[in-house]
């Protein structure tokens, strides 16, 4: 698999460790990570930085009749206070839809929205200020779910979204009337899944220096798509882009929290002009709380029709998402929410009804499994109900319903690998399946589950005729070789996977390579960390500009060796004349020859999805279109216990079809994490807002599960080969999670006898479920 | 400073006769929140002015330290700040997560809940101290090697709490592992490869010796 596979002979040291393609190499920037020297934003030197702080609303929902500032801007110490009059441009991460200012104006719509900042020399003056800040509001109505933001004399939240409705998606394909007029078993069942936060380990930070002389700003901070930032400080702040650098130093995860521009960037971004200074604005976990972005509450009305024999006829699914007070991403996790229950089996005919309300609690966004997660849990769920009354075998109905790639679905995405069918025949090996299931006994069971997820969505939020990816080499006099790339490496480990590539095509020695990320000053621009995208299209873009420098070395050697390129024998350390192997240069000759006339040298590499893969002609149809679908199926066993109501995930098996691991390790990390996410939200985590104050700001009340709560999870790798991925390889990291949730409300099923529709599936669920088990099986006894 | 931060009980009332020093209109039907920002009480740093420094004698990785430190400085801020050891971490509001783990005489301690002056005398240990002569510790190389790092950011806290572990019990079990790292939160791994890390470093000392 790694290159070159011949025994080398001009430097037999340099290809002793193998980092190409398909090997399982640690992280590239994994030392700084374990020695503890991984700067992230909160650790930049911040020497004489003035402290930013941000004033947030106590109010649901009220018209701001006056911030007076005065008090506070008048303490000594203080360099400015700034509120909404200091911009008076809406941001949002989708063009047609920005509806939030980085500062409220006129109206608060959560408790938490930021009204007011200061920068001051410390962090009690930064306080004291921000206790001297008066607000005047008036009260309005507020709601704090869906079904009251929806009622016939709501307030609106915003003047031009009709029933507070933020996006509305109707939409059909295929005959659903025929298809379910066709079943023999149609069903229809009510989900419900609670608010979910990412909760990643770094709480928000930024630092921003304002350079007055020269009217320019640098801003340092936590994003996933610095791009995004850069253009929304730009806005927000009524600058030449030209002006402004973001850098994105590490980032300790993301999950989504960070591919929206935030409010406390564009904040910090405006405290550091008005100070005319460098200002640091550390966030608080509550803080990371309120600002939010996760995956919203969602009810679900799902309705699925059936043959005898278990093949899918028809799907009609109803979702309402509490979207929070501002758009976001909300219009595309709508979207996403309907557009994938296609894309993993053959599903003939689906109807979708999605309504995006606008609520008075923090804003949702992307999170992790964008959209589909809750859905997938419906369907899933409801598959299992069906497949039961049938008496089929879960896994053998997800069997029956496989897609055959590649092929288009009904509403125009393109599946072009599959590997479904090889994931459940290996998790039904692993867990012993046949064996096993609805068999070992009360309190224990077992339950699995499918689920998918896009590499990249392709088709990107701007429109630019810009390549969709694009990567830099440099080569200079010292021979190293520089990767140039704007993809943000938030734990993931985008920088690794795109080392790997780079090393596998030009074959050099990994040592050779550097990899500097994210600075808008030095690096190319790219879309973001978002919808599993870069492994796919900044892989590809990362392999096409390795293949451009290949060829301008080998053109290079071939002049120093005086042979035709095509006689040039390519060892990555070197070249010799495959005619006469003892003539041969070592890399240094090569690069020199190169360089020769032209100095320095930068390729480019790019990809860009062709846009028959952009998705339907449908409004919208472009969310949910890719390349590449991963998929995943996963079993999981647990142990409950009745009376306690409490579960123990025991172990889970799990099959990601990635297409190609390019790393098989890292894989293994992000099939691991992402099921382990989905288990959070399946068995613990959830947002409560209480008069819309939220209630669980701390990792604490916001239950997130300890190393003692999860289980061992075993991954296995279904390589499918996807003809347009790099080296064959699409996603493994978002996709494996939304199965988890029915595969575990399965399990449970399979424990207690007793099917859950809402997550999460908390203790006191169970114990409410069981006494009334009780209660009814006395009621038998007496009667 | 890092963010310190105290939270309200959930059962929160304001004292009887608090006047808001807001102007609210009309009555809020909510309850009264001081606008320090939410759950923040406001009044919480009209200490200021009032800070005391006194010299704090500790040693910090090994080098014995003087230093002049607020008394009510916390140890996070004093080896983040004050001694410029950012490998500990801030993840949480105060100890709920565990990234902040440093080792005070060879014990895990959440550095956000330990006022620096409460470690006088003693020894504390970050992340920082764990690398010898450039040559990174077992725990480290295994960490690094096993994926059980994935954005990096629980990753000093959890080493830590590892090492501590390791010192009183050089052979543990994964759920000995699992127990001794119940503090400490991680969001990326799952958990499963930093079990696998510990697991392969106690077993890399076993080869040592």
């Amino acid at each position: 698999m790694n290159a070159p596979d011949r025994n080398f002979k001009l430097r037999p040291a340099a290809n002793k460790a193998e980092r190409g393609v398909g090997a399982r190499t640690p992280l590239v920037d994994g030392i700084e990570k374990v020695t503890g020297t991984a700067r992230y934003t909160a650790d930049l030197p911040a020497n004489g930085a003035l402290v930013g702080k941000i004033l947030r609303s106590p109010y649901a929902h009220a018209e701001l009749l006056e911030v007076d500032i005065s008090e506070a801007a008048a303490l000594p110490g203080v360099r400015c206070v700034i509120t909404g009059a200091e911009c008076d441009t809406p941001y949002g991460v989708i063009p047609i839809a920005q509806n939030e200012y980085p500062l409220a104006r006129e109206r608060v719509r959560y408790i938490g929205e930021p009204v007011a900042a200061v920068a001051a020399v410390d962090e009690a003056t930064a306080d004291l200020a921000l206790s001297r800040i008066r607000l005047r509001v008036r009260e309005l109505p507020a709601y704090f779910k869906a079904a009251d933001a929806r009622g016939a004399n709501a307030v609106l939240l915003h003047d031009n979204k009709q029933g507070n409705i933020e996006r509305e998606v109707h939409n059909e394909f295929g005959d659903t009337a025929a298809g379910f007029a066709a079943a023999d078993l149609v069903r229809e069942e009510t989900y419900e899944c609670a608010e979910v936060h990412h909760a990643m380990m770094e709480p928000n930070a930024a630092l921003a220096a304002w350079d007055t002389e020269r009217g320019h700003l640098t801003l340092w901070s936590v994003t996933q798509v610095p791009y995004y930032v850069h253009l929304t400080l730009a806005q927000c702040m009524a600058m030449d882009p030209a002006h402004i650098r973001v850098i994105k130093p590490f980032v300790g995860g993301g999950f989504g929290h960070r591919v929206e521009p935030l409010n406390f960037e564009i904040i910090c971004g405006l405290l550091a002009r008005a100070a005319r200074g460098t200002v640091r604005l550390l966030q608080t976990r509550e803080e990371a709380f309120l600002t939010h972005r996760g995956r919203p509450e969602t009810q679900i009305r799902l309705k699925l029709g059936l043959t005898r024999d278990g093949r899918m006829t028809a799907c009609q699914a109803d979702i309402v998402q509490r979207g929070g007070a501002y758009g976001g991403y909300g219009l595309v996790t709508i979207l996403y929410a309907g557009a994938l229950l296609n894309g993993i089996y053959d599903l003939p005919a689906v109807k979708y009804d999605g309504y995006r309300v606008y609520s008075n609690t923090p804003p949702c966004g992307a999170m992790r499994g964008h959209g589909t997660v809750n859905s997938r849990f419906a369907f899933e769920s409801l598959l299992d109900t069906m497949a039961a009354e049938l008496n089929i075998d879960p896994i053998e109905i997800r069997r029956r319903n496989l897609l055959r790639a590649p092929t288009d679905t009904i509403n125009g995405l393109k599946v072009m690998s599959y590997g479904l069918g090889d994931c459940l025949d290996w998790v039904e090996k692993a867990s012993d399946w046949k064996q096993r299931h609805g068999k070992l006994g009360a309190g224990k069971g077992l339950g699995m589950a499918c689920s998918h997820f896009v590499s990249g969505s392709a088709k990107p939020v701007h429109f630019t005729g810009q390549p969709h990816a694009t990567i830099a080499l440099r080569l200079d006099f010292d021979g190293a070789i520089t990767i140039l790339t704007g993809a943000a490496d938030i734990g993931q480990g985008s920088s690794t996977i795109i080392s790997q590539i780079v090393t596998e095509v030009l074959g050099v020695d990994h040592r050779r390579l550097r990899l500097i990320a994210n600075d808008s000053a030095i690096t190319p621009k790219d879309n973001g960390s978002y919808s599993s995208r870069v492994t796919f299209m900044v892989g590809n873009a990362a392999a096409d500009a390795a293949r451009k420098l290949k060829a301008v070395l080998l053109a290079a050697a071939a002049r120093r060796l005086k042979i035709a390129d095509a006689e040039v024998d390519w060892f990555g350390e070197g070249a010799a004349s495959t005619l006469d192997p003892d003539r041969h240069i070592p890399f240094e000759e090569i690069a020199e020859e190169a360089l020769v006339g032209v100095g320095m040298l930068t390729v480019n590499g790019t990809f860009t999805c062709p846009i028959e893969f952009q998705g339907g002609k449908q409004r919208g149809g472009a969310v949910g279109s890719t390349m590449g679908f991963s998929y995943a199926a996963q079993a999981v066993e647990v142990s409950v216990d009745p009376d306690l109501g409490k579960i123990r995930v025991d172990k889970v098996w799990a099959a990601i079809d990635c297409g190609f691991a390019i790393n098989p390790m890292s894989v293994e990390g992000q099939v691991q994490g992402a099921i382990w996410m989905g288990m959070g939200q399946a068995m613990y985590e959830e947002t409560v807002y209480e008069n819309g104050r939220h209630r669980a700001t701390n990792m604490i009340d916001y239950r997130v599960p300890t190393i003692v709560d999860s289980p061992e999870i075993e991954v296995h790798i279904v390589e499918s080969m996807d003809p347009n991925g790099p080296f064959g390889a699409k996603e493994a990291s978002e996709g494996p999670l939304s199965g988890f949730l029915s595969a575990l409300a399965a399990a449970v099923e399979d424990a207690t006898g007793h099917r859950y529709r809402m997550l999460p599936i908390t203790p006191e669920k169970i114990f409410a479920v069981r006494q009334q088990q009780i209660a009814d099986a006395n009621q038998g006894t007496a009667l | 400073m890092a963010r310190r931060f105290r939270r309200l009980p959930a059962d929160f009332v304001l004292p009887a006769g608090y006047v808001a020093p807001h102007i609210f209109e009309p009555a809020s039907k909510y309850e009264m929140i001081p606008p320090g920002t939410v759950g923040r009480p406001a009044n919480r740093c009209e200490g200021k002015g009032t800070i005391v420094k006194s010299i704090l004698r500790l040693k910090v990785n090994g080098r014995s330290r003087e230093d002049a430190v607020a008394e009510n400085a916390l140890l996070i801020d004093y080896l983040r700040e004050g001694v410029g050891l950012t490998g500990t971490k801030q993840g949480c509001d105060g100890g709920e997560c565990g990234a902040c783990t440093v080792l005070v005489d060879g014990q895990p301690r959440l550095a956000c809940s330990t006022l620096a002056h409460s470690v006088a005398g003693r020894e504390v240990e970050t992340v920082e101290s764990l690398s010898h002569e450039g040559n990174i510790s077992r725990l480290q190389r295994a960490f690094h090697e096993q994926l059980g790092a994935q954005c990096g950011f629980c990753t000093p806290g959890m080493i830590m709490a590892a090492e501590g572990l390791l010192r009183g019990n050089p052979a543990p079990d994964r759920e000995q592992i699992r127990a001794a790292l119940a503090g400490n939160l991680c969001r990326c791994t799952g958990y499963v490869k930093i079990v696998d890390a510990v697991a392969a470093a106690f077993r890399t000392g076993e080869a040592a010796q």
